[in-house]
């Protein structure tokens, strides 16, 4: 139908801020006076609504309820990975010292087992675990020493 | 000592009795924190005892103590959006313990069309929210409503049929 009031003029006619011709076609059009009816029934109820007390509980709509659930669960998850990469890191970092310190008690220990155990012709020999067992006359003197090796295998 | 009655002290109590009442609803709607708005409320009054001591020039109450009130409202407002954050929700004491509908039914279905269309009015920018109680609450003219909150009729008119456009969303109606 041509004519027809927008929703902004059927407001307007509500609140009798209108021109007399729109507030003439909305008592000569049906469709316009039947959107006029439901426009003012809405507002009456709107009106009741706000006229009494608000609503027992904060109302939050679940969207919003779930952004906010969302927002939440994003925090402890970057709170969780924050976490975790501080212990990594710690973690790697303690590793690397006992890992270094480890690595260096272990060559002295060998050292001093292969010292004991087959004692070395060559007094000039640094200590340590390589060089002490590094011949042959060194693995033999030391398997001799254990007793590991017999008289026919000597020969 | 002086133990009389100032002499504006009854027409004090008048417009106290005649406005107070109708300014609470409106701080309460503007505020949604009942305490908040009662502050409000006796702020404005405490600028009519002012007003009393310092002036004789006749004054149109009506649109001065709204004016106040809105602008007090709007002043906490802007002050305490975290406080008003905290407090979301409605003391207890402001709860309608007993409602008279007549089914469970359609006591959740009121109860839903209340909550949703509260909290779009809440949702409103302040505004709207302002210029929807001023005209459709309390009944105010366009040209009162731009003068008081200092908008252009133009802009009233806007920012009520967005306000209205947004409330009937919220009633689910709308078209």
């Amino acid at each position: 139908m041509t004519g027809c009031l927008d929703d902004r003029s059927l407001v307007m006619v509500r609140y009798a801020e209108a021109s007399p011709a729109e507030q003439e076609h909305v008592r000569t059009c049906l469709r316009c006076a039947a959107r006029y009816q439901r426009l003012s029934h809405d507002l009456e109820r709107i009106g009741e609504v706000l006229g009494g007390r608000p609503p027992a509980i904060g109302y939050v709509p679940a969207a919003a309820a779930a952004s906010w659930r969302r927002v939440l669960a994003a925090g402890l998850i970057a709170v969780v990975v924050l976490l975790g990469g501080v212990e990594m890191w710690m973690w790697k970092a303690s590793t690397s010292m006992t890992g270094g310190q480890g690595d260096t008690d272990m060559r002295t220990l060998l050292g001093e087992v292969a010292a004991v155990l087959g004692p070395s012709d060559d007094a000039d020999a640094p200590s340590g675990f390589g060089p002490a067992v590094s011949t042959d006359g060194d693995h033999e003197a030391l398997a001799t020493g254990l007793g590991l090796l017999g008289d026919g295998e000597e020969q | 000592m002086v133990t009389g009655r100032r002499p504006w002290e009854a027409e004090y109590e008048a417009l106290y009795r005649e406005h107070a009442p109708r300014l609470a609803r409106l701080c309460r709607l503007l505020l949604q924190d009942p305490h908040e708005a009662d502050d409000v409320v006796q702020e404005v009054f405490v600028k009519v005892v002012q007003v009393y001591e310092t002036s004789t020039a006749p004054i149109a109450w009506n649109a001065w103590l709204t004016r106040v009130a809105v602008n007090g409202c709007r002043d906490r407002h802007r002050a305490g959006w975290w406080v008003r954050w905290r407090r979301r929700h409605i003391p207890i004491e402001g709860l309608d313990i007993v409602d008279q509908m007549p089914s469970p039914d359609r006591l959740a279905s009121a109860r839903e069309t209340r909550e949703r269309l509260w909290h779009a009015f809440r949702e409103l920018p302040a505004r709207q929210r302002e210029v929807f109680v001023l005209r459709h609450m309390e009944g105010w003219s366009t040209a009162d409503i731009a003068e008081v909150l200092k908008l252009r009729t133009g802009s009233v008119k806007r920012h009520l049929f967005r306000a209205v456009q947004r409330l009937r969303a919220a009633l689910g109606t709308e078209r």
